[in-house]
């Protein structure tokens, strides 16, 4: 409890001056709000008193003008007090554009450790519906607190008018108040609890009914249609049940709701009423406490609420802060030496563990930046953990990586990040046309490369196809932009960087072999110094390769050139040919 | 959207429903008469105290009409709370009505209706249609007819009270709830940009941080930070400029509704009093009441927009109802068992316009035989099982089954011949009985036991009970579990022949042995057509039908085809051993 006040204070710590506007204006709105009723009472006694002394009145209406504009000034204040909520509406959007800020800059500095336990939908719901939703973050810290507290000044204001106009009154006509307000928070948490409950199995029924039309070929091709309403009949009669029960919550949380006013305008009836006959309060007094007790329930009512949303914003809170302090290890770069070229790739006793497994244990490795060297091995026997390894996505658990024998850690990101054009396994394009996402990761575009870049990745022909040509929205619906084209345009991004050496991680969904084919021979006109590892599942994809890297299931490394190893290690030789015999293998 | 609402015919519908609740109905709108009563009847209780128990000094005079007044509400939270459980229950039981029917016919109709939809999407908004729909019967009608009755009530009895005042105060109520009814809708433009702006947010975020890794490695972080920046500051903007706009002229109509009609009134009854022909209580009575006629006044005009929309939703409803059943549905001709041969004769086939996924395919599968299709993907293989199945219509040609053509079958009786097992296997929602048996409950589930010994699939009798419901999507089963399920849903529902679309997804070595041991199980003695992905399936086929583009490339059993196809050939190397499908 006190981190998160902690929390909520340290965010309003940079908004020292508005906490006191807000503090003013809140005062003043609930005065003039509680003024309006007293305004009333002094209106009617005045006409009360003009009636019973008209003698002494020759023009009684003059008073009563007079008085008008007293009413339109308080209006005018009124008027301006108006904007109140919108200040406090703004603020939330200040808090809400600021959180998101801050959250997401921390997000883009998390390492693969933070998004294998994050999925992206529940990272976005933290920054989205977690801080925008009422009663949530944003609410909370600036509409829920001011809001409390301008229902806490309203009730203050309201009695102290009351108890200005009678004392006894007030203390009658109030006492039964603080227990219907009980009952009504007792009856109405247990009811909300409920509540949520339906809605669930409501929800859950909807995504039943949902999976019954996924099946609709299963359920035809076997006849089945007629019978299958025997599931619909349990499913909506399950539905029409909770649904029934909900319905009754709600019509009984209605009138409790309505009770507690009937109640309170029953006890100034009888009490009110009883002062007003027998002379002891004006009649002016007594309409005034009448509307003074209805307004003062709600913001009774209302004032738990502060707990209720602060309980769930709380909640919220700690979601963010997780985000925050999962601990990063991708600071590995430390800037101190630059490279402008790439000659050495190795692996030096790197271990690297996968939860509790060791995956790489001591890891001797040395690729030759110059040449091709295809990686190879069974699914899970660490090719991807290997290619992350290297791109610093994932830092090994001890050992180290040598480029031109400096160790990555201590080399300037920028520059060893330029130096590498990496392919991921999912394309993974951005929102936009196929030439922004192409030229994605370089400042300035260089249309001769543009060009030798697209016919490389075996794009230029596709494209030209195209409608739009390079300007084809990705992603849109109904354009054409297919799985296999979006692989290549991965491919393009990588290249557009002048990489000195490329990682593709499984070229072998986007190219079919004559692509492949005609991928290496631009490869070697366009880009002739350029080295790469590649994954790949295709046999075929060894011909190209000057080197193999293979993987076997114990996670051991062997290097060397194909025939070498085929004839030397019974395992890559078995790997093959279980490769060319076993079917098909993702 | 645009759609012309048929509002007649939208009545036509809903008529017999609620016809068959009439006595609800009735009830239900005779208890919000007393409602509306009730909430009428203390501004007048107070007008009178004022006006005659205070100057008299009547006390038994005032305690009668507090009694009076308790008793009124009770009554009324009974009539209330009777009231609004009668009209929704009403709206509930018509909407499940609705819905049983309209669930039971998307049943029937063609599978093509449901290819171009994702299903997800599609039941969300058959869901949200029916939920307006219901909204329709229960709290809009209880909202418009509660509030016109009260709003009824109260010039009934402020016309009475002083007809020239009301004349003037109605004008003013009704100007200023027109004003605001319109102010609302150009806010809901406005509101409706904010809407825009945030999910384009949400988009931007979930994109960034889908794709972290690779603006990481593109050392690309401030441009996405950038991006983001922009977007959620200018969803602030316009939020905060909405919000400015909304609250102040918010204000501006309280200020005219508190204060201008407060002061139209003192100007207007005041000197009346003074004159000795009005009393301060109607002064009361006019006070109380501006301020709970123009919220409901306001409401109301937004309620007609409501039904506006609840009449597209119905008219949506509707069409949905309306949609045909599968058009070979109540063919008479059928087929006592199936005897000789499937035919495909110079078969074209297209989902939509010219655009050809079978070209001119001819072929044969004779009684016990197991035929294998090959060949890429794209190539109109489940195409072809899914005509089988009369899933969709072909254009050209002919398929006959015993010599009939598919086309004049009764579908339904030619489909019960039919097992089709698919390569996604889907659950249903309920038990692994339900799952077997498709909610047949013809078909005993000592029947359906029997079959799930036989595909090894026992794990389903020792984990858990077999009427143990399956949990949502089959996330507690796995995906080699999932294929030996729709096994034995083949084997149970014994057909004569078996098509079968086979599973590319990699399984693990002690499932992929259950799976070929029921496979032989299940294909023992049938005819079947299999979309082939494994080696074995092809090996042990009496015919194998290379696909290409739409097109048969050749048949014929392995061994000749490796002999005689080169593209074949290629195709085994890539697709069987160790290439990639795609």
């Amino acid at each position: 409890m006190n981190k998160h006040l902690k929390w909520v204070i340290n965010e309003w710590k940079k908004y020292k001056s508005l906490v006191v506007i807000m503090i003013l204006l809140t005062i003043l709105t609930s005065f003039i709000s509680s003024v309006y009723p007293y305004l009333f009472k002094v209106l009617i006694d005045k006409i009360d008193f003009l009636q019973k002394n008209k003698a002494d009145y020759s023009e009684p209406m003059k008073e009563i003008y007079r008085f008008i504009w007293v009413i339109l000034g308080i209006g005018g204040v009124r008027l301006v007090t108006s904007v109140y909520p919108a200040v406090r509406a703004w603020i939330n959007m200040k808090f809400e554009h600021s959180l998101r800020m801050r959250y997401f800059t921390d997000i883009t500095e998390k390492d693969y450790k933070f998004f294998n336990k994050f999925r992206t939908g529940d990272l976005v719901t933290r920054l989205t519906n977690d801080l925008t939703d009422f009663p949530k973050i944003a609410w909370f810290l600036c509409s829920g607190i001011f809001r409390a507290f301008n229902s806490f000044v309203n009730i203050l204001f309201i009695m102290t008018m009351m108890f200005f106009l009678n004392w006894k009154l007030t203390l009658y006509s109030l006492t039964p108040l603080p227990i219907m307000i009980i009952v009504f928070y007792l009856v109405s948490t247990s009811l909300e609890k409920r509540y949520t409950k339906n809605q669930e199995a409501i929800s859950s029924i909807n995504s039943q009914l949902e999976l019954s039309f996924s099946g609709i070929k299963i359920i035809k091709a076997f006849d089945c249609e007629e019978k299958y309403n025997r599931f619909f009949d349990i499913a909506l009669e399950e539905r029409y049940n909770t649904e029934y029960s909900l319905i009754k919550l709600q019509a009984g949380l209605n009138l409790i709701y309505e009770y507690i006013g009937y109640l309170g305008q029953i006890a100034i009836l009888f009490f009110g009423g009883y002062m007003a006959v027998k002379g002891t309060i004006t009649i002016g007094t007594f309409l005034a406490f009448y509307t003074y007790l209805m307004m003062m329930i709600y913001p009774m009512l209302d004032l738990p609420q502060l707990f209720i949303s602060g309980k769930q914003a709380f909640v919220n809170i700690d979601r963010l802060e997780e985000i925050k302090n999962f601990p990063n290890e991708n600071q590995r770069f430390t800037n101190q030496v630059a490279i402008n070229h790439f000659d050495s790739l190795k692996f030096v006793d790197t271990s690297f563990k996968y939860g509790q497994e060791h995956l790489f244990s001591d890891l001797n490795l040395s690729i030759d930046t110059q040449k091709k060297t295809l990686l190879m091995g069974e699914v899970g026997c660490g090719k991807s953990t290997l290619i992350s390894l290297l791109t610093g996505l994932i830092k090994t658990d001890s050992g180290e990586i040598l480029i031109n024998d400096v160790s990555v850690e201590k080399l300037k990101r920028d520059d060893f990040l330029n130096s590498i054009g990496y392919v991921p396994q999912d394309p993974l394009l951005f929102s936009g046309t196929i030439y922004s996402n192409v030229i994605f990761g370089v400042d300035e575009v260089d249309q001769e490369l543009y060009k030798q870049v697209l016919e490389t990745s075996q794009l230029d022909q596709e494209i030209a196809n195209f409608q739009k040509k390079d300007k084809t929205t990705i992603g849109e619906k109904g354009t054409s932009v297919s799985g296999g084209q979006k692989q290549r345009i991965a491919i393009a991004r990588a290249l557009m960087r002048k990489p000195k050496f490329l990682i593709l991680d499984d070229i072998t969904s986007s190219l079919d072999a004559e692509n492949e084919r005609k991928l290496w021979v631009s490869m070697k006109k366009y880009f002739p110094e350029t080295g790469a590892l590649m994954v790949s599942h295709r046999i075929s994809t060894v011909a190209y390769a000057d080197e193999i890297i293979f993987i076997n299931k114990q996670h051991q490394c062997f290097k060397g050139k194909h025939l070498d190893l085929y004839q030397n290690n019974y395992q890559y030789r078995e790997f093959i040919q279980t490769q060319m015999t076993n079917g098909k293998k993702g | 959207m645009s759609k012309k609402i048929n509002v007649k015919q939208n009545f036509k519908l809903l008529k017999p429903y609620l016809w068959k609740e009439k006595k609800l109905l009735m009830l239900g709108l005779l208890l919000m008469v007393f409602v509306s009563i009730a909430h009428l009847i203390d501004p007048l209780i107070l007008a009178h105290i004022v006006d005659v128990s205070v100057p008299n000094q009547d006390l038994n005079d005032m305690y009668r009409y507090a009694f009076f007044f308790i008793g009124l509400i009770i009554i009324s939270g009974i009539a209330s709370y009777t009231q609004i459980i009668i009209l929704s229950k009403l709206g509930l039981k018509v909407i499940t009505d609705i819905k049983m029917k309209l669930f039971a016919h998307l049943m029937k109709i063609s599978v093509s209706f449901f290819d171009n939809r994702p299903v997800g999407d599609f039941i969300t908004k058959v869901e949200n249609d029916s939920e307006k729909v219901r909204f329709l019967f229960s709290e809009l009608s209880i909202r418009i007819i509660g509030n016109l009755l009260f709003f009824i009530g109260v010039i009934i009895v402020i016309t009475y009270k002083s007809p020239d005042v009301s004349v003037w105060i109605l004008l003013a109520i009704t100007i200023i709830a027109i004003a605001y009814n319109y102010f609302m809708r150009f806010m809901g433009k406005i509101f409706k940009r904010v809407r825009e702006k945030y999910s384009e947010v949400t988009a931007n975020i979930n994109e960034y941080v889908q794709g972290m890794h690779v603006i990481q490695t593109f050392h690309k972080e401030d441009e996405a930070i950038n991006i983001v920046e922009k977007t959620s500051a200018e969803k602030k903007q316009i939020e905060t400029k909405a919000s400015f706009l909304e609250y102040s002229v918010e204000g501006f109509f309280l200020f005219l509704i508190e204060y201008f009609l407060l002061i139209l009134i003192i100007v207007l009854i005041v000197p009346q009093i003074f004159a000795g022909t009005k009393s301060i209580g109607t002064l009361i009575i006019f006070s109380q009441y501006i301020n709970r006629i123009i919220w409901p006044l306001i409401q109301l005009l937004e309620n007609v927009m409501q039904i506006q929309k609840s009449m597209v939703s119905l008219t949506r409803i509707r069409e949905l109802s309306e949609l045909p059943v599968e058009e070979y549905y109540h063919n008479e001709m059928n087929i006592e068992s199936f005897e000789q041969e499937i035919e495909f004769k110079n078969v074209w086939f297209a989902y939509d316009a010219e655009n050809w996924i079978l070209k001119d395919v001819s072929f044969k599968v004779r009684k016990g035989q197991k035929v294998a299709l090959v060949g890429p993907s794209g190539s109109g293989k489940t195409t072809t099982i899914s005509l089988i199945c009369g899933f969709y219509k072909y254009q050209k040609g002919e398929i006959l089954i015993d010599g009939k053509p598919l086309n004049k079958l009764n579908i339904k009786k030619w489909r019960r011949k039919v097992g089709l097992i698919l390569q996604d296997v889907l659950l249903f929602p309920g038990n692994v009985i339900e799952n077997v048996r498709i909610y047949d409950d013809s078909i005993s589930p000592e029947k359906v036991m029997v079959s799930i010994k036989m595909v090894h699939a026992e794990k389903f009798f020792e984990i858990s009970s077999l009427q143990n419901i399956i949990s949502e999507r089959g996330q507690n089963i796995s995906q080699g579990e999932k294929q030996l399920l729709s096994f034995a849903r083949a084997l149970t529902f014994n057909p004569e022949i078996v098509i079968m679309d086979e599973a590319t997804s990699s399984i693990d070595t002690v499932t992929e042995k259950k799976i070929q041991d029921s496979m032989l199980q299940v294909l023992a003695g049938k005819t079947a057509m299999i979309v082939a992905h494994r080696l074995s399936s092809i090996i042990d086929a009496d015919n194998i039908i290379y696909f290409k583009d739409g097109q048969i490339k050749n048949q014929g059993t392995h061994a000749e085809l490796m002999q005689t196809s080169l593209d074949y050939q290629n195709l085994v190397n890539l697709q069987f051993m160790g290439g990639h499908d795609e």
